[in-house]
């Protein structure tokens, strides 16, 4: 009997602190985690910085069964964003402006340093490792509101990145 | 404030502005030790009279500046040098697995097994309505050391942008030389499978006759020999690309069914945003990987970045060593001059005066010392240069840079100011003792 009691304990125990766990994964998700229709946006983050130029970089699944053209994006924060892709020229790499780019049904489109990326130029803040901004993403189906975090200066990647939301 | 109006300001102006702050302190020190003293005639009468130390010393200073500097140098030409040989390389697809392998055998030629792209997915990438050039790199055999790769005249007209002499190959025994390779149209070559180094030579019995060449592209494909990709398939007994109809007209289309695969395509579309666009599309199909080779690469070089870092501050720390020896040597240089500093000192010259002339004496070997070490620099560049471009078949440019006169200035003033300290012991000396001696 004791034991039976035990369990019972156990096993509630365990379903309060799933529910917890389920409540905090929420709240994170909130935070990582935007959606435009089937259009999901991961992970958004930035190095930290001083101003000045900013790049941010995220995650984007169109889950659906048409293409999406992302056009750009404005951030309060800073005066002009552009969306840019790397490229070689001459032995030097450096960052172009895209006038659009299409995601095809169900593709991926990862940004990431050395790839595609927001430039954000005329940041009016310093940006520290743990803040956070907002961002707003334009596609051509609509404009979502995305928060950015700010990791370490020399960052590859969202201290997420991996994760299955 | 001063952030916008430095970032406006144009690079060389940063650069320049840099370099004058650097050599500040070297300024300031000299104005303020020789104010009011004319030390050049005694200076050039210590030179002259203790001429060999002062070559060895400055010898021993340029050669330590010339290392660093050429080094420093050399590691950003290679940088630009392996960036420039993958600017041809748009979009690269291959199977799933390693990019950097897949990197290493697309664009540098290195010898890697690779797995291959099929027919069906050959067929998608070259039929998408994004894609302007599709081009399939079959590599793995070669003839006396150089590569052998098969591909499509569209991709030959796109990396040299046009032959240098004769013209493209129009039937399956035809090839196309790269700028590097020591072949001449007319030549006959019998390539063999693999890259030969293994000692089995294993000849396919296929002959291939030069029929035009490659202008330099500065990348290993210089030292490549291009071939119709149909003789690659056929040499090793594989469906060549297209059906039992085929009239022998060599490239696209091909025939899925007939494809047997190839181990990398290269892709390029018109704009950068739509070549971006294929990447997420590529990647995303399982049977697929796509990448930027540039991409690719300057991963690799902000890896590189932090070797940088350490190669900087080892140049400059042996320069510091060298310094710090050579103001050793001159500690004791000044102890035999000490009779006649002392000598100057009891006909009234002030310590000052004492001071001025030692700091001057090491400060006019430093910096000629750097001067000759950033000429030598230049030549050991151009040296270097040469040996990496002939052994990575990759071209390498590196000439000397802000960088290195930035390193150059900081250790200059560096040890001006750090020179003060044998000068100001010598300037201490006791006169009646030093008369004595």
């Amino acid at each position: 009997m004791r034991i039976a009691y035990l369990a019972a304990f156990l096993l509630s125990t365990t379903a309060v602190y799933a529910d917890d766990h389920k409540h905090e994964e929420h709240a994170e998700q909130g935070s990582h985690l935007a959606e435009l229709g089937e259009v999901h946006l991961l992970h958004a983050w930035a190095p930290a910085s001083e101003g000045g130029d900013v790049l941010v970089f995220m995650e984007i699944e169109n889950e659906g069964h048409e293409t999406v053209t992302l056009l750009g994006a404005h951030a309060h924060i800073a005066a002009k964003v552009e969306l840019v892709g790397f490229e070689l020229k001459d032995g030097h790499g450096h960052y172009e402006p895209l006038p659009k780019l299409p995601i095809a049904a169900g593709a991926h489109m990862t940004l990431a340093p050395n790839g595609v990326a927001f430039q954000l130029s005329g940041v009016s803040e310093h940006l520290h490792q743990g803040d956070e901004f907002a961002l707003h993403i334009e596609f051509a189906a609509g404009e979502i509101e995305m928060m950015v975090q700010v990791e370490a200066a020399g960052a590859t990647q969202h201290s997420h990145a991996g994760h299955n939301h | 404030m001063f952030e916008t109006f430095w970032f406006a300001l144009p690079i060389w102006m940063q650069d320049l502005l840099v370099f004058l702050a650097l050599l500040a302190p070297l300024f300031i020190a000299g104005l303020i030790c020789l104010r009011g003293y004319r030390i050049t005639p005694l200076l050039v009468g210590l030179l002259r009279r203790h001429r060999m130390i002062s070559l060895t010393f400055m010898a021993l200073i340029a050669t330590s500046v010339a290392i660093s500097a050429s080094l420093i140098a050399q590691e950003r030409g290679l940088r630009a040098g392996t960036a420039r040989a993958a600017e041809k390389f748009d979009l690269v697809v291959a199977a799933p697995g390693s990019e950097i392998t897949a990197m290493l055998a697309a664009v540098y030629l290195q010898p890697s097994a690779l797995a291959l792209v099929d027919g069906d997915t050959y067929i998608k990438i070259a039929t998408h309505e994004l894609v302007s050039l599709a081009a399939p790199l079959a590599f793995g055999d070669s003839w006396n050391g150089a590569p052998v790769v098969g591909t499509t005249d569209a991709f030959i007209e796109h990396l040299g942008d046009g032959l240098s002499t004769g013209r493209m190959f129009a039937t399956i025994d035809e090839a196309i030389a790269g700028a590097a390779v020591d072949l001449s149209i007319g030549d006959k070559i019998a390539p063999v499978h693999g890259d030969g180094s293994a000692g089995a030579v294993d000849e396919h019995g296929f002959e291939y006759e030069i029929v035009g060449t490659l202008p330099a592209t500065g990348s290993p494909w210089d030292k490549a020999i291009l071939v119709p990709v149909e003789s690659v398939w056929d040499v090793h007994n594989l469906p060549n690309g297209h059906g039992s109809d085929w009239d022998g007209t060599l490239g696209a289309p091909f025939a899925p069914e007939h494809f047997p695969g190839t181990p990398a395509v290269l892709v390029r579309a018109e704009a950068l945003w739509a070549n971006y666009a294929l990447q997420s599309e590529f990647n995303t199909d399982p049977n697929t990987m796509a990448f930027f080779p540039g991409s690719v690469l300057a991963q690799l070089h902000a890896l590189m970045g932090d070797i940088r870092q350490l190669m900087s501050v080892l140049a400059v720390t042996t320069q510091v060593l060298v310094a710090i020896a050579v103001l050793s040597g001159l500690a004791m240089l000044s102890k035999l001059l000490s009779r006649r500093l002392a000598l100057l000192r009891a006909l009234g010259a002030p310590r000052r005066f004492i001071l001025a002339l030692n700091w001057g004496f090491a400060t006019v070997l430093i910096v000629i010392g750097a001067g000759i070490g950033l000429v030598l620099g230049i030549g050991a560049t151009a040296i270097l240069s040469a040996m990496i471009t002939q052994r990575t078949n990759v071209l390498v440019t590196a000439h000397l840079g802000w960088p290195e006169l930035h390193i150059v200035a900081g250790f200059v003033s560096f040890v001006a100011i750090l020179s003060f300290i044998p000068a100001y012991a010598a300037s201490r000396r006791p006169i009646t003792e030093d008369l004595r001696t």
